[in-house]
């Protein structure tokens, strides 16, 4: 065998090892990490894709066979999730609200939707009476929706908003606050001040007058064009309320999609494989044609 | 063998394993796509791989209409061979992608489409390549047509930062980029640990390493090819 059939064949042979070893590492990680942190719920199980939630230091889960359940005490809030085999925004956040003994009929104060690459996801935003708060994320799916409801009991409440440019400066940061007050229905409410947090520019603290009460806002650069806001009353807002935007991103948008990352690796190796295994044996037929050719001309034919 | 295209065939298999390391292994989930995002570390490498290739068959093909030279020749058939693969781990890893992030398997975007035409190109070049009997004839069509194809790819790259209506994300770029605003799946390169060393070490691997290598052993296939068919001439003139 030649050395560069040999190490062709080397070249496959370890192709094959590393597409296994790959997709095991890949899944690896999240085995390792599912058995590793106990914390981990399982909110529902898609056909083809799995999505949980990581809960977040100080929440409680509270077991429950048709909902999820997470409270934080310290900060007075809790978070429901749950499957709504529905459609219909309107009932399935009627469900999330039965749930926490909330007036079912109540109308949103705010409302914002979007269309995301899993399906319609809306946003909706409830004052009740004594401070309670609450903001329903709802992201439809296969016939279904998945609602999360964070109650707040002390008038917090969490916005995630579209931003038109990238968060980096006082100007947008003031853009995406007064987007989030236009949804939560206080377009009237006046910004006092506004100032960065960070040099990253990516997080912004301000205090806002609604209806002659002091408010105090954070502004977080999600993403490119979303922002993470919290609004809540007083002079500031527990860090830990913050914790919903983790729980709103683990639940709606990371999915198990590990699969797909293995079909891509299989893809790739593969057609690399293919093209290298037609390297070799194009090579084999014309060492064998030029070894015939010799053998010819030394017999003289 | 020669000695350095053994040293660069390890090389590249040694920097193959290692790019897989940090894409699988030392780079962060993203958070908004999960796992999958790391089909990019190949994916657009493999993209800038196949650019390179093509543009070796750009360069052969000039430079075997100046001087009339078969190396030429062979350079630019092996780029396309070699760019081919790597155009379609690109597009095949690229519709894996979308699948999940886009919920479908292709789309008709403008990039897409370009790809699609730019593989397609190649593709024929070959085809065409094998339909001319006459070497001499031969050999000037196909640099013609080398010259001419490296347009599609070009086209590819620069589509998603020139027409606004398209979903494919723009990785590298300025976030105010008016395809942006249409864009699917993109992310932010800071935002997740490690991207940045991931996809830089791959890009050299891919786009570099890995077409070369491809290349040489593919010229030294076409050599030894060339050479049994002149022996064939001989054994027939005699």
């Amino acid at each position: 065998m030649s050395t560069t059939s040999r190490i062709t064949l080397t070249l496959l042979l370890l192709c094959s090892l590393l597409l296994l070893a790959g997709g095991a590492l890949a899944h690896g990680d999240e085995e390792a990490g599912a058995a590793a942190d106990s914390n981990i719920l399982t909110f529902y199980t898609h056909p083809t894709e799995r999505f949980n939630v990581l809960i977040p230091p100080g929440w409680q889960n509270v077991v429950n066979s048709s909902y999820a359940l997470l409270r934080n005490d310290t900060i007075g809030a809790q978070v429901y999730g749950l499957t709504a085999a529905t459609t219909n925004v309107d009932e399935a956040v009627a469900q999330a609200l039965a749930l926490a003994d909330l007036p079912q009929a109540a109308a949103p104060s705010g409302a914002d939707a979007d269309q995301l690459a899993f399906g319609p996801w809306q946003q909706r935003t409830y004052a009740f009476d004594n401070d309670t708060t609450a903001t329903a994320f709802v992201q439809q799916h296969d016939g279904k929706s998945y609602v999360l409801l964070y109650v707040s009991a002390s008038a917090v409440q969490p916005l995630i908003v579209r931003t038109e440019t990238p968060l980096a400066d006082d100007a947008s940061a003031s853009a995406a606050l007064t987007s989030a007050l236009t949804a939560l229905g206080q377009s009237d409410a006046i910004i006092d001040s506004l100032s960065a947090d960070s040099e990253a520019n990516d997080s912004f603290s301000a205090t806002v007058t609604i209806d002659g009460a002091p408010f105090t806002a954070s502004i977080h650069r999600d993403s490119l064009t979303t922002a993470d806001i919290i609004i809540g009353p007083g002079a500031s807002v527990a860090e830990a309320n913050e914790d919903i935007f983790t729980i709103v991103r683990d639940f709606f948008v990371t999915p198990d999609n590990g699969s797909y990352l293995l079909l891509g690796l299989v893809v790739t190796f593969g057609l690399m494989g293919l093209f290298l295994l037609t390297l070799w044996l194009r090579r084999r037929n014309l060492e064998r044609d030029e070894a015939a050719l010799r053998t010819l001309t030394q017999d003289g034919v | 063998m020669p000695r350095a295209l053994l040293l660069l065939t390890s090389l590249t298999i040694i920097g193959v394993i290692v790019g897989l390391y940090l894409a699988l292994g030392y780079a962060g989930t993203e958070i908004e796509q999960g796992d999958v995002q790391r089909i990019f570390y190949v994916h657009m490498p493999a993209f800038f791989g196949a650019f390179v290739a093509f543009s070796a068959t750009t360069i052969g093909g000039i430079l075997y209409l100046r001087t009339n030279n078969v190396k030429w020749d062979t350079l630019a058939l092996a780029g396309v061979e070699v760019g081919l693969v790597l155009a379609l781990i690109n597009l095949t890893t690229g519709a894996i992608w979308a699948r999940p992030i886009w919920n479908t398997w292709w789309n008709w975007d403008p990039r897409l489409t370009a790809e699609a035409v730019m593989v397609l190109t190649y593709a024929a070049y070959l085809m065409l390549r094998t339909g001319i009997e006459n070497a001499e004839q031969r050999r000037r069509f196909a640099a013609v047509f080398g010259i001419f194809a490296i347009a599609t790819a070009v086209i590819t790259l620069v589509i998603p930062r020139i027409v606004e209506a398209t979903i494919h994300p723009v990785v590298i770029a300025q976030a105010e980029t008016a395809a942006e605003t249409t864009a699917q799946g993109g992310f932010e390169l800071a935002a997740t640990p490690g991207v940045g060393v991931a996809l830089g070490f791959n890009m050299l691997i891919w786009a570099l390493l890995v077409p070369i290598t491809l290349i040489w052993h593919r010229i030294r296939l076409e050599n030894t090819a060339e050479r049994i068919r002149a022996m064939k001439i001989r054994m027939m003139e005699s």
